[in-house]
């Protein structure tokens, strides 16, 4: 329970990493208009490293940090998070472990699926301002031209970090 | 009680509903301060990477060749020069500066006898940009700076050349502005030459880095051509801004659905999606 619960936290931060290198990523290229939105990077190594509370635990969050980075209506990314997550691991891979053998379109098609839920949802709430169709189109290009060039890393670089940690915890423990 | 949390756990469609219906159900106010907090949270790994940008640049700027040193030095020199020239016309300078003392003299005792409120005025604090955020359906930067250097919300936010946007919320040591571009925000606007007010709305920002704005309620005998853009500045009617900073150009006017006013795109500085450092404009007093 503490394990998961750790490793948890580790893929949180790890999450929160990568988040703030997007947002770094998006302020350079902010003279080009273009803005790289990617939140189904951080989908798969939670489902796959964790067991499924913490994973929706760890998505919740990552989430709710997406909401306040990104502007977007508090509790749509911890809601479209969720809800991806659970059609991947219930329709899609029911038996599904390790990001290495996840196919490169699966993470393009939930982006696509997250991104499509918002482009809906700030059409029908205006509180936000709509996402014209222009903008969508060209950042939903290049978010997944990103995503195919990132996925794999960020998966490879989760499992090192929980390795690591793994590792160190060991070490402590027969120190002990 | 236990057997009913099973089947939930089972059924994660359920408890998917279940997390929605609870989060419909919880007060705006404890969402509101669920999201200054994540704000707070992530505003020192935005600071930081702001910081980290500037001293890759100081550094950048170490191993500038000496070709890029001398045209920099002929820059200052040429500073330098334009200053000792208006250091030379100081005298007129001076009586320039008299004669518009006097000015504000007189509107002043014009003001007091006609019982009128006098402008607005304010205190400019400068501040450094930590992150831009330009998506598609909002546009926002973030600031170094917050409430303990005395920003407040609704302040207006200006740089070199023009508006930038207000204040939309202020945190301990951080402040997000909420970028003109938005399509929710809404100011009253001059043209130059003409005391009327119009409606300025945000746009968006398109691809390529053109931010753009749309000018409403125009009256139907302005005109604007590709030749004689019309230039649009900010107006002290709507209190967020002093009168006469510039918003952006209009290169053509239209006939809106009703035929009584005319509406138009207005084309606001590309340098808005570069900025690094703003003017808040703090209201005095």
């Amino acid at each position: 329970m503490f394990k998961s619960f750790l490793s948890g936290i580790i893929l949180f931060s790890c999450n929160l990493f990568a988040l703030q290198l997007l947002l770094l990523l998006n302020s350079s290229f902010s003279s080009w208009g273009i803005s790289v939105y990617a939140p189904s990077l951080f989908l798969f190594p939670s489902l796959s490293k964790l067991s499924p509370t913490t994973a929706y635990l760890v998505l919740a969050l990552t989430g709710l940090c997406l909401d306040s980075s990104y502007c977007t209506p508090l509790g749509f990314h911890p809601f479209a998070l969720i809800l991806s997550g659970i059609i991947l691991q219930k329709m899609l891979f029911p038996n599904h472990s390790g990001t290495k053998n996840t196919p490169l379109l699966i993470p393009c098609l939930a982006n696509f699926f997250i991104c499509f839920l918002l482009f809906l949802f700030l059409r029908m709430d205006q509180t936000y301002g709509a996402w014209p169709l222009v903008n969508f189109a060209v950042d939903l290009f290049f978010s997944t031209l990103l995503l195919v060039l990132v996925v794999s890393w960020f998966g490879r670089f989760c499992e090192a970090v929980l390795l690591l940690s793994e590792n160190w915890m060991e070490k402590d423990r027969v120190e002990e | 009680m236990g057997y009913q949390v099973q089947r939930l756990k089972k059924n994660p469609f359920a408890l998917l509903i279940l997390f929605l219906g609870i989060w419909w159900g919880v007060p705006s106010a404890w969402k509101v301060l669920l999201r200054s907090g994540f704000n707070e949270f992530q505003a020192p790994a935005w600071d930081l990477a702001s910081r980290v940008e500037d001293l890759s640049d100081y550094w950048g700027h170490l191993s500038d060749s000496k070709k890029t040193l001398i045209e920099k030095g002929k820059e200052v020199r040429r500073v330098g020069l334009n200053y000792s020239m208006q250091f030379q016309n100081l005298e007129s300078l001076a009586k320039e500066e008299s004669r518009l003392n006097r000015l504000r003299l007189d509107l002043k005792e014009l003001e007091s006898r006609l019982d009128m409120n006098s402008p607005k005025s304010y205190v400019p604090i400068v501040a450094r940009v930590s992150r831009r955020t330009l998506a598609g359906w909002w546009q926002s930067m973030n600031l170094r700076k917050g409430r303990g250097s005395g920003l407040e919300k609704g302040s207006g936010v200006i740089f070199y050349d023009g508006i930038v946007g207000r204040i939309n919320s202020v945190g301990t040591s951080m402040s997000e502005v909420e970028l003109v571009t938005n399509t929710r925000f809404r100011i009253v606007a001059h043209f130059v030459g003409d005391d009327r007010p119009v409606t300025f709305q945000g746009n968006g920002i398109l691809p390529g880095g053109i931010p753009t704005g749309i000018v409403l309620d125009v009256p139907q005998d302005l005109v604007a051509s590709e030749e004689k853009p019309l230039e649009l500045t900010t107006s002290e009617l709507g209190d967020t801004f002093p009168h006469g900073i510039r918003i952006g150009k209009v290169f053509e006017l239209e006939g809106d659905q009703n035929g009584l006013f005319k509406t138009g795109q207005v084309k606001l500085s590309p340098e808005l999606c570069k900025i690094r450092e703003v003017t808040i404009l703090s209201p005095k007093g």
